[in-house]
């Protein structure tokens, strides 16, 4: 009876056990097969290159270099105690025994004197054989035996030399060339990311040391010293022409914890990451995408041998090989781009030159600059701290993040509204006394005696501020507002970089919200771009570009196409975003009032008498190439009579004028329009002026060079023939509008230029149109026959 | 006596059948083990099963009368030999475990477990109580000594460790005073004996009988030998007979002593392997490592297995002890449910076969005895498989024949050898 309770009890608990193993086996197996092969299989990461930046003639700005990581592993560096403990396994020490012997070593090691440790004395012949035996099987250096004459033998230690822990950092310190400190804090670091199982792994000690530390490094580790230390080659970022372009191109920095949180399967902790510029905003097609490769792993993590991998992984040892970002081509043209940054002698400003035919940015530039190698990395502390500390803040990209109010930069705009709604005419003349009253409040002219009859293109061309107080106290603030808005101003152009600030023109509904009313003086100050009006150099750029080409507003664009391996993978065309809804003739009126700017009676035609720069007074007037612009001068801070007495130096620099000057060249059928800013540089005709014209001349003489030359990259030209001179080929009348020189030629028979501008806008479109999906059937065709 | 005729017609081969078979499983499986770790592990296993089989086979030759008289003194020299681990031991895993004899290493707590079961075999063989213990005739003698003995063992205990390093006048007091202590009890029981007469197994209570041991294996500290030396001892009893109020009582006393025992006497990595049973997944490369890494070697297996030594889990390390206490989880791995199921079934049969004898023995002290090596074999089986499929929390335990280690196999060898013998001297 109890042996039946006792088979029931048996059965039972057989019962459940092989329940047991049923669910886990059968019903569950699928799941635990995987876990067996999360344990064994792990995956490495094969570092991607980032992509290349050309500028549009295929010259590289920024590539990438080898960079040598210094990994450590922690569980293969050496380890005092077991070593000691199998050396000195003859002595059958206890373990209290071995470990007083350890801490003296120890402390003699801290201590980093080279010091000998007596480790034990006068052994027995036998027991002197066997540690001999030992040490030379272990190859220690440091470890010095003494013998008697009767065979016995003194033991003792020389602490640096022994390998310990230390010894390895002391070396690792010495070939890398650091100080104590930091050389602690590294160790520190890479002590906390190498806890628990990170032992096994190898951890980043130091990044991008330099070659000789590699090569050194190396040698070490070939000779079997500096056990745990290995050398990883990966890519760094280079920015080939230091602050060339640098607020364009823009930086990379390590991923933030953010981003790895968002876009956890894009990012990998060590990830290098666009922080400005293209490297910002095209960060998606510049990223590539790590290759994965896969081991077989013990329980310790050991990497296991060949026979393992082919076994275990088979054909899926490589997941995926490394793909590399696309290359990014620009429309920065690198020689006029240097000689942007080379005219700009000034303390602080920005420059920008823009193709009016195409919206391309032809050279963008914020000073001051700063080297984009420069500002990460290791030994870039110093200079770091320097860059922000710097009170003009050269971070800044002042081309499209900062705003300034355009001062008489900006008449124009309060031109062409006056002629759309019809307030002024060309012909009609007004009287300038050099001062306009408007009940108690007086403005006065830049000319303080007046400049008595002007008319409109007089107005223009000397920078009459009276004419214009007048036109916009009868336009009105709306219409002028409605008018700026129109060529791109209050609101960001829309260019392919981050952190464009939109300016600000104000209407009437603005200064109710700000002030509760709005006063007929409002427009009187906006109209010559003063009060509360701000631009960016890159707006007032896009709106002279809208200004000069007959009225196409197009968007700025710094990239032409993205590629790879050469071949163009996504094209970007020039994109017109709307037509300034005006007549050709005003369009033209205002054209030919900001013509003449350094011409007799001009605003800037101080320039042609400057005893300073003679060079450029000379090729001002040897050249051909005639100017076209607008000076501008922005008040900051309201002077006195007797203040404005005062010569630029005594003012503060923090309260003197924004210079400014947008220019065009050739006047009457401008293939560039360059705008510059001097922060508070006083007149715009004396500092920005010059900067714009040798900026001007640059662009002339390398245009002539090319010209003359045979093209360099012709398969850059064969693919984007937008905008090229090229007087051999074939005019189609597809060509003939993009092609500067005919599209001249057709604006040049002035009667029907209206008709031509309208029907050239609508075969742009259908062009755009047409080889946007031809580059789609390349695509297409490209991918079917790789 | 027994003479060839006899051992032939009545040698249990139903008993054997199993035993030779799960070996030859044992001896695949190492081979397989062995791959990673020490070669030759299934000779040298296999080696010692011929060995064990001639050592323990001889007890087929021991008439009952004597083997009863032969328990009582291994028992005695199973306490000695639990001492001298305390004393001498060596220390692996942080617990004091093994003692060297000679050439070997020698695990007593193993043995321990077959004398303790043999001397209470012996005694409730002998005893003469009718319809069921009481928890007095288990517990009662000498029970107001007791908490003064155990006492006493412990304060000498913790002082003499203290002896060693670091010394102090208070730990050396405090060890003179256990030994006083000790020495008092000890004399006060042969006072007694003397007084009463030599009928010891009507003296001494069977909780001290298995206490004893218990208590000594438990300071080890080993949690899992200690109550698998309970565990078969107490299945004697119970199968013996227990008063049904008495079992109430005992069950009472348990849950409440559990309870106490706790949050007192448990080791902190015994508890942590307790609650990593309770929450499999909440430390995974710690305490709960061993669990789940046994899991995944087993369920990975599925139906089939991997093929011998294809197991992963085993041949790249992730399962540790793959050799000793998780060795079943190997031949899951690699054997699959399949080859499990027939693991399982075999330990059936072999526990089966011995509750046969058991049933067909000729006295009491037979029944008694084959029971207790089914039983001893049931509860290795019941909680090595139920620790290697994670109902268990993971405690030492070895599996029956097919774990590596020389004294686990010659106590099983042994448990299998008792049965031959009770099937051999069985009425005919």
């Amino acid at each position: 009876m109890r042996i039946q309770i006792a088979r029931w009890v048996l059965l039972l608990t057989f019962a459940v056990l092989w329940l047991r193993l049923f669910t886990l086996q059968l019903v569950r197996g699928q799941t635990y097969l995987q876990r067996s092969e999360n344990n064994f299989i792990q995956e490495q990461w094969i570092p991607h290159a980032r992509g290349r930046v050309t500028d549009a003639n295929g010259e590289p700005l920024v590539d990438n270099r080898p960079s040598y990581d210094v990994y450590v592993t922690f569980a293969l560096l050496p380890d005092t105690s077991h070593l000691l403990r199998r050396l000195l396994a003859p002595l059958k020490w206890d373990a209290p025994r071995l470990r007083r012997t350890m801490t003296r070593i120890q402390a003699a090691v801290d201590a980093r004197q080279d010091v000998l440790v007596p480790i034990d004395t006068l052994i027995s012949p036998v027991r002197c054989r066997a540690l001999q035996a030992r040490a030379l099987a272990q190859g220690v250096r440091g470890w010095l035996q003494q013998w008697h004459g009767d065979g016995s033998c003194d033991i003792t230690v020389a602490a640096l030399r022994f390998p310990t822990r230390e010894r390895v950092w002391r070396q690792l310190q010495r070939i890398l060339g650091l100080e104590d400190e930091p050389m602690e804090q590294l160790v520190a670091r890479a002590n906390k990311r190498a806890n628990g199982l990170g032992r096994f792994k190898p951890v980043l000690f130091l990044a991008d040391v330099d070659f000789d530390a590699y090569a050194r490094i190396q040698g070490a580790v070939s000779l079997g010293a500096l056990s745990g230390v290995s050398v990883v080659t990966a890519h760094k970022r280079r920015y080939l022409h230091g602050d060339l372009a640098a607020h364009v191109l823009g930086f990379v920095n390590e991923v933030s914890l953010d981003q790895l949180r968002r876009s956890p399967h894009v990012y990998r902790v060590g990830h290098k990451v666009g922080r400005g510029g293209i490297e910002r905003s095209y960060e998606e097609d510049l990223r590539g995408q790590d290759g994965i490769e896969r081991f077989v792993v013990d329980a310790r993590g050991r990497r296991l041998g060949e026979d393992w991998q082919r076994t275990l992984l088979g054909r899926e040892r490589f997941v995926r090989s490394a793909t590399s970002g696309l290359d990014v081509q620009l429309a920065i043209d690198a020689r006029l781009q240097r000689a942007v940054q080379q005219a700009f002698t000034e303390k602080a400003g920005a420059a920008v030159a823009l193709d009016p035919g195409t919206g391309y940015v032809l050279a963008l530039a914020s000073f001051p600059s700063y080297n984009p190698n420069h500002v990460v990395g290791r030994g870039n502390t110093r200079r770091l701290q320097a860059l922000r500390a710097d009170p003009l803040k050269p971070w800044i990209n002042r081309a499209i993040g900062s705003h300034y109010p355009p001062g008489s930069a900006f008449k124009p705009v309060t031109a062409l509204a006056g002629l759309r709604e019809g307030v002024v005419t060309t012909q009609r003349r007004r009287w300038c006394p050099g001062q306009f009253r408007l009940s108690r409040t007086t403005w006065r002219c830049v000319r303080r005696h007046g400049h008595g009859w002007v008319d409109f293109y007089e107005a223009l061309r000397a920078s009459c501020d009276v004419y214009f107080y007048h036109l916009g106290h009868e336009l009105g603030l709306d219409p002028l507002a409605r008018m700026a808005r129109e060529l791109s101003f209050g609101k960001p152009t829309g260019i392919d970089l981050f952190g464009e600030s939109g300016g600000n023109v104000p209407t009437t509904a603005y200064y109710r919200k700000r002030l509760g009313y709005d006063a007929p003086g409002f427009v009187v100050n906006s109209a010559i771009g003063q009060g509360d009006v701000t631009v960016t150099t890159l707006q007032l750029a896009t709106a002279y570009a809208a200004l000069v080409n007959g009225g196409t507003v197009y968007r700025p664009r710094l990239v032409r196409a993205v590629s790879r391996d050469g071949r163009v993978v996504r094209h970007y065309p020039p994109s017109p975003q709307s037509r300034l809804d005006v007549s050709a003739e005003d369009s033209r009126a205002v054209h030919r009032g900001i013509s003449h700017v350094l011409d007799k009676g001009g605003s800037a035609y101080g320039l042609r008498w400057r005893a300073d720069l003679p060079e450029l007074v000379r090729w001002l007037r040897q050249s051909n190439v005639r100017i076209g612009g607008k000076t501008g001068t922005a008040q900051v801070k309201r002077l006195t009579l007797k203040t404005g007495h005062e010569t630029v130096a005594d003012v503060p620099y923090k309260h003197r004028d924004h210079g400014w000057f947008v220019g065009f060249a050739p006047a009457d059928r401008p293939e560039i329009v360059v705008a510059v800013l001097v922060e508070h540089g006083g007149w715009g005709s004396v500092s920005a002026a010059p900067i714009a014209c040798k900026i001007i001349r640059a662009w002339h003489e390398g245009r002539n060079a090319v010209s003359v030359e045979k093209p360099k990259n012709s398969h850059l030209r064969s693919r984007d023939a937008i905008n090229r001179v090229s007087t051999t080929t074939k005019r189609t009348k597809m060509d003939s509008c993009f092609r500067r020189n005919d599209r001249v030629g057709k604006t040049t028979s002035e009667l029907s230029a209206n008709a031509d501008s309208a029907e050239r806008h609508a075969l742009l479109l259908s062009f755009l149109r047409k080889q946007e999906s031809t580059v789609e059937e390349e695509k297409a065709t490209g991918t079917q026959s790789p | 006596m027994v003479n060839v005729q006899t051992l032939r017609t009545r040698f249990p081969y139903g008993l054997a059948a199993p035993c030779v078979l799960l070996m030859v499983i044992a001896a695949i499986n190492l081979s397989s083990a062995a791959r990673s770790g020490q070669p030759h592990l299934h000779w040298i296993h296999l080696g010692r099963f011929v060995a064990a089989c001639f050592v323990t086979g001889s007890v087929v030759f021991v008439p009952p009368s004597l083997l009863r008289r032969l328990a009582v003194v291994a028992y005695v020299l199973g306490i000695g030999l639990l001492l001298a681990v305390l004393v001498v031991g060596v220390t692996v895993k942080g617990s004091q475990r093994w003692v060297h004899v000679g050439f070997t290493r020698l695990q007593p707590s193993e043995l321990a477990k077959l004398t303790t079961l043999l001397v209470v075999v012996g005694t409730c063989a002998s005893d003469p109580t009718r319809g069921g213990y009481t928890l007095q005739r288990l517990f009662l003698p000498f029970a107001l000594s007791r908490p003064l003995a155990c006492g006493g063992a412990a304060v000498f205990f913790v002082a003499y460790k203290g002896l060693l390093w670091p010394f102090s006048v208070w730990k050396a007091l405090a060890g003179l005073g256990g030994l006083l202590v000790l020495t008092t009890w000890g004399v006060e029981c042969g006072r007694r004996l003397v007084i009463r007469g030599w009928r010891w197994h009507e003296q001494v209570a069977l909780a001290d009988l298995v206490g004893l041991p218990a208590t000594l294996v438990f300071v080890q500290p080993d949690l899992g030998t200690t109550v698998l030396l309970a565990a078969p001892a107490a299945s004697v009893v119970l199968f013996r007979g227990v008063r049904l109020r008495s079992i109430c009582l005992a069950a009472l006393l348990v849950l409440v002593g559990g309870f106490t025992a706790w949050h007192t006497l448990l080791q902190d990595y015994q508890k942590k392997r307790v609650e990593a049973l309770l929450h499999p997944t909440s430390d995974l490369t710690g305490s709960g490592y061993h669990g789940a890494q046994s899991l995944i070697a087993v369920g990975s297996g599925r139906w089939w297995g991997k093929g011998l030594g294809e197991g992963t889990q085993t041949q790249l390390a992730f399962l540790p002890e793959n050799q000793t206490d998780f060795v079943l989880a190997l031949w899951a791995e690699e054997w699959g449910f399949v080859g499990t199921t027939v693991v399982l079934a075999l330990f059936f049969w072999l526990i089966l076969a011995m509750l046969r004898i058991s049933q067909q023995a000729r006295n009491r002290f037979g029944r008694l005895l084959a029971f207790g090596a089914g039983a001893l074999v049931f509860w290795h089986v019941a909680v090595n498989v139920g620790m290697v499929l994670g109902l268990l929390p993971v405690v030492g335990v070895a599996l029956p024949f097919l774990s590596y280690g020389g004294t686990s196999l010659l106590l099983h060898t042994a448990a299998a050898a008792l049965c031959v013998h009770v099937a051999v001297w069985r009425k005919v």
